[in-house]
Order: C-alpha cells, then sequence, then structure tokens
C-alpha cells in the first residue's frame, strides 16, 4: 500500500434549512465545504445577527483547523444543502501525503497571515529611544511638560506602551539630554536642547546601520579645520580651487581629496543651489554647528558619562 | 540551482514564476515598501504570493553567501495539486487570499496608524516655519522625521503625503513642502489625538447646523466693506439675517441656533447676554463679533476631517 492511498475520505452530507453544522461549543474542528445549497454564519448572543453567508464553493474553518483559531460562529443552513466536512484526521492525513515543499508551503502561508495579523496591532517602531528622542526633538526647549502627558502623547503616537516608553525617558535622563523635576507630586519633563536630541536620533541610526557617525569619524585635520569654519562670521563665497588654496594655506595637510571630503559632510554647499551653473560655495552654517555640537557633547550622545 | 554570494535571485517587479525553497545560505529580501530587511536560511521558502497569485515578486532578493536552492515551478505545483482530492485546491486558494488580505490590511492600517505622526511632524516644523513668516518645510526633514519617530518607509510617507495633498492641506514643491496653513495643521492634529483619547468626537468638529451658521457669516464678512480690527470681524445682525437666508439652506438663523457658538466664544454678541436662561430675538442684537481667522480655520478643519478617514480607509 502507498502513501497515496491512505487518505481517510471525508465526510459528505445532507443537511435540511435550520440544522446547525457547526457551533463554537464543538469538541470537534473541520473545514466545511458547501457543494450546494446556503449556510449562514451568526452570532452566538442575541439578536444572533447574520455575520456571513456562504454560497456553493465556499469554505470555512480553514484558520480553526489548522492554526488552533477559535472559530467563533455558529454555522447553520439556511436552504436544504450539501456540504462536506474535512475533518482533522482527514486533513491530517492529506497533509502526509504532500510533498514537502507543499507542506511547507502551506505552513508558511498560515504563519505569515498570523505575523501579519500581530504586526498590525502593534508598533512598527524597533527602536523606541530613537523614536522617543525624535518625538522630543519637537518639544521647545527649558518648557516643563507633564511628564504623564508626555508619555501619553508619545503612546499615541508609537504604539509604545508608556511602560517601555518610560525606561526611554530615564536612558535620555543618564544621557542629560532631558531634565526631569517634581511638583506637587507630578513629575515635569523639560528638553535641555532640541537640536542634541536630533543629532542622536542620527547617531542611533548610524548605529542602526553600522556606519560611524560621521562627526565622529573626523581626523585630527577635519577638527581643526571645523573649528577654523565656526569661527569665520560671515560666510565668504568662493569657487572650489579658491577654497581649497585658502585651506591648504591655513592648515597645510588639507589638500584636494580633504575639499571632496568637506563636500560629502556637506560644510559646504552651492551658494545658489537652484543654479546649475553657480560654482560658487558657502559655508554650511548649520551643518558646521552640528558637527560641532555631536563633538562637544560626544559623552552624552553615547551615552558613557 | 546554486547562487554565489552577492547574486541576485529575483528583483522587486520581476514577473512571479517560481517558488523558491533555500537549502543551504543566506539570503536577504529589500523592499522599497518596507524598511525592514528579511531574512532566509535554511527551509525558508521565497516568493510563494508571486508564485500561487502569479504576481510580480515584492522584493529583490540577494544572496549573500553562497546558496543552493530548489525550484519549485508552476507546473510542479500543477502536478501535485492534480493528485490531490479537489477540495484541497479550495483550501490553498482561501489561504492564498487570506495572506494577501491580512497583507493588504497590514499596509492600510501602517498608513493610518502613521497619520499622527505625520501631522506632528508637520505641525512641529510648520508652526517653527510660521515663527519665521514662513510657509515652506523641508520635504527631507518631514520624510526624516517621520520615518524616525514611527520607522514608516518613505514610500508610505509620500502616499500619506499625497492624501493630504489632495486634501490641499498641502502642495509638494519638490524640496520643499507648502504647508497652506500650519493652524489647521495643529487643529487636525489635535482632533485626532482628542478622538484617540477620549473616544468621542472632538469639540473642534461641528453639527452641520454650526457649520451653515459660520458659513453665513463668512459669507457677511466677506460681503461687508467694514475692515477687520486685528483680525476681528463685526457683522450687523439685519446683513447677517439677510445673507443667512441664502446660506442656510432653508434653515432660519435664530440666537438658539447660534447659542453653541456664542457659547464657545467663537461668536460674540454686541450685548449681554445674561446666563443664557433666557434669549432675547436674534434682531435685539445690533451686531456679532469674533476673530475671523479662527473662524475660516476651523471650517477648512471641519471640510478636511471627514474627508480623512475616507481617504486613508480607500
Amino acid at each position: 500500500m502507498t502513501s497515496r492511498q491512505q487518505l481517510i475520505p471525508p465526510t459528505h452530507q445532507s443537511v435540511k434549512a435550520g440544522f446547525v453544522v457547526y457551533s463554537p461549543g464543538s469538541e470537534y474542528r473541520s473545514i466545511v465545504i458547501l457543494e450546494e445549497g446556503e449556510l449562514v454564519a451568526r452570532e452566538t448572543t442575541p439578536p444572533h445577527s447574520v455575520v456571513f453567508t456562504m454560497r456553493p464553493g465556499d469554505l470555512v474553518g480553514v484558520a480553526a483547523l489548522l492554526e488552533r483559531e477559535p472559530f467563533k460562529y455558529e454555522l447553520s443552513a439556511s436552504k436544504d444543502s450539501k456540504i462536506t466536512l474535512v475533518t482533522e484526521e482527514c486533513m491530517e492525513s492529506e497533509l502526509k501525503r504532500l510533498p514537502l515543499w507543499l507542506l511547507a508551503l502551506i505552513r508558511n502561508l498560515s504563519a505569515k497571515t498570523h505575523l501579519l495579523k500581530r504586526a498590525a496591532i502593534e508598533t512598527r517602531v524597533r527602536n523606541s529611544l530613537k523614536s522617543l528622542a525624535e518625538y522630543l526633538s519637537h518639544k521647545p526647549a527649558d518648557t516643563e511638560f507633564n511628564l504623564a502627558e508626555l508619555l501619553r502623547e508619545f503612546s499615541f503616537l508609537t504604539k509604545i506602551s508608556t511602560t517601555a516608553a518610560q525606561e526611554d525617558f530615564k536612558s535620555l535622563l543618564r544621557r542629560h539630554l532631558i531634565k526631569l523635576s517634581q511638583k506637587n507630586g507630578r513629575v515635569f519633563c523639560k528638553v535641555v536642547d532640541p537640536e542634541l536630541l536630533l543629532i542622536f536620533t542620527d547617531f542611533i541610526r548610524a548605529q542602526e546601520t553600522e556606519t560611524e557617525f560621521a562627526p565622529y569619524r573626523l581626523n585630527i585635520v577635519q577638527k581643526k579645520i571645523l573649528v577654523f569654519l565656526s569661527a569665520i562670521e560671515e560666510s565668504p563665497e568662493k569657487t572650489g580651487p579658491d577654497w581649497i588654496a585658502y585651506i591648504h594655506e591655513k592648515f597645510p595637510d588639507a589638500d584636494v581629496s580633504q575639499w571632496i571630503n568637506l563636500l560629502q559632510i556637506q560644510w559646504f554647499v552651492k551658494s545658489d543651489p537652484k543654479n546649475p551653473d553657480c560654482d560658487l560655495f558657502k559655508i554650511n552654517k548649520n551643518k558646521v554647528h552640528y558637527f560641532l555640537k555631536a563633538l562637544r557633547y560626544e559623552t552624552n550622545i553615547r551615552g558613557v558619562l | 540551482m546554486t547562487l554565489e554570494e552577492g547574486q541576485i535571485l529575483f528583483r522587486e517587479g520581476d514577473p512571479g514564476e517560481n517558488l523558491y525553497v533555500v537549502r543551504d545560505g543566506e539570503l536577504q529580501g529589500k523592499s522599497t515598501l518596507g524598511t525592514a530587511i528579511n531574512t532566509y536560511g535554511p527551509g525558508a521558502l521565497i516568493g510563494e504570493l508571486a508564485f500561487l497569485k502569479k504576481e510580480p515578486y515584492t522584493e529583490t532578493i540577494t544572496a549573500t553567501e553562497d546558496c543552493e536552492l530548489i525550484e519549485i515551478t508552476p507546473d510542479a505545483l500543477e502536478e501535485s495539486l492534480e493528485q490531490e482530492p479537489a477540495w484541497f485546491r479550495s483550501i490553498i486558494s482561501f489561504l492564498t487570499g487570506r495572506l494577501q488580505i491580512a497583507g493588504d490590511n497590514k499596509r492600510k492600517s501602517d498608513k493610518i496608524k502613521a497619520l499622527p505622526s505625520l501631522l506632528y511632524i508637520l505641525d512641529s516644523l510648520s508652526t517653527r516655519a510660521k515663527a519665521n513668516e514662513d510657509t515652506y518645510v523641508s520635504h527631507a526633514e518631514v520624510i526624516d522625521g517621520v520615518e524616525k519617530l514611527f520607522n514608516l518607509s518613505k514610500d508610505n510617507i509620500e502616499d500619506l503625503l499625497k492624501i493630504l495633498e489632495e486634501l490641499e492641506v498641502l502642495k509638494i514643491q519638490g524640496e520643499e513642502i507648502h504647508v497652506k496653513n500650519a493652524n489647521v495643521v495643529h487643529l487636525l492634529y489635535e482632533s485626532i489625538r482628542f478622538r484617540a483619547r477620549y473616544k468621542k468626537t472632538p469639540p473642534q468638529i461641528l453639527s452641520m447646523t454650526e457649520q451653515m451658521v459660520l458659513n453665513a457669516v463668512i459669507k457677511t464678512v466677506q460681503q461687508s466693506t467694514e475692515p477687520l480690527k486685528n483680525g476681528t470681524f463685526t457683522v450687523k445682525t439685519e446683513s447677517l439675517l439677510k445673507i443667512g437666508k441664502r446660506a442656510m439652506f432653508g434653515a432660519t438663523l435664530t440666537l438658539r441656533t447660534m447659542l453653541p457658538l456664542l457659547e464657545r466664544k467663537l461668536l460674540n454678541a454686541g450685548i449681554p447676554l445674561g446666563d443664557g436662561a433666557v434669549l432675547p430675538e436674534i434682531e435685539a442684537i445690533p451686531f456679532f463679533f469674533g476673530d475671523f481667522d479662527t473662524i475660516l480655520d476651523l471650517m477648512e478643519l471641519n471640510r478636511i476631517y471627514p474627508l480623512l478617514d475616507k481617504k486613508l480607509v480607500k
């Protein structure tokens, strides 16, 4: 006898209108395939509303049988019907006959559906600390916010539980990126510097992608250039070669390749970015300021205080 | 079949054909729609929906090490199914359909859940821009902010931005986003937040009657020659009644219909109304006044709010 001959056949039944095909209290699980007639699934509690109607060719109970998901409705015939019942034994015998890849395919379809359903109700956020830092970076500095309110709003935005978010508040507190105080039994939170929180989010993102955070990749010459550029109050506009010569004059170690690096890290921008023919560059004060701040507060950002 | 490290099995968008089972090695899948990278090790299946539904592959699969794969063709599936009872095909089709529905629902739910984060970032950036008398915010900053706050992919954020653009909340202009009215973005965010917290209609959402009254007020102000004083309008009751007859589609403008707006100080009567227990006739009030921008913003919010949910679930 080959394995192909071991299938336990499904049961075929003819049922009269009103016959209860399945009730949630039943111990037996089976897939119900409607061959002829009509079945209705009803709520088990009054007013026993119809949840869906089955037409010939429709089937129910797959998730109940394959994934043990509860089928919570009562299924009854609304017309005289012919049904096929695939019982647990029948399905088991069928699955045993399948080639392994097809069995794996069925399991995969079930498992992926289950994961997607779960993911649809969970938060998408993978790094809650980065998310919290981003959220707080949009709050004004030195304003006291009720911590409970902040937690509630953050949880509303990200679907992260307030308990999990509390740990991240502690992490930011340890880094001195926020301050907490207590008044009349309430805890208040103050953002020290929103820009610092934003830098922190970029630092986390660099860690996630396993790249070194740009401000912490600078060599000695670049750090000297950074300090020098930050001290220039009015940014002059010069062509690339003029800037190279200018920087080389101040820092003999800096050459053309250094200029390319500086352009890559955006310390210089075109004077007129909308004009493709523009060959003049100026110092990007915001970026220089960003790098300087990231370096100045490196211990806070890295959390090694 | 075998793949060497770095080789691509298929690209996102390629027509779906075969199913692959990993026998040995590791592959990674990346989609432009998601931020996550999927890893496939021994025993994993790749491309099942594309295989079953004959739809394009949804991610680009690259071998991260030398791999050995089993290739299953649609013919092999057909051959197997022919040997199974007829009902078995229905079960495969049911499971496939259910997975696809779960995927669609997840994508919809991601967008719906991400909307508050997008509005929060837009509110923050547009309020900052407004303080500098600007109405433009950086497109990249919005994308970056939402990605960091909610971990939504760029494409999905762009889809949400397009929905807001269709509702005329903003206009995407290349590297910049023109926020038409920062106050409306703020009101929209606060309304959605209120609804989520208290599970009821936000106070900023007006009844049809209230909207009709305010519509009549706006029309009266627009037709009046009297200039605004520090943003405050004044409308004569006589003019308001005259315009109200046309603007309120048959409904009568009375002090009773205006009362909710008067109580919320969106409109103010020209004379004191006492505790509101006994209301005078509307003709007894010489004029009404209020902040014109507040009313315009509120009406704009009430135009957008009901449309937003519909657009999101579409």
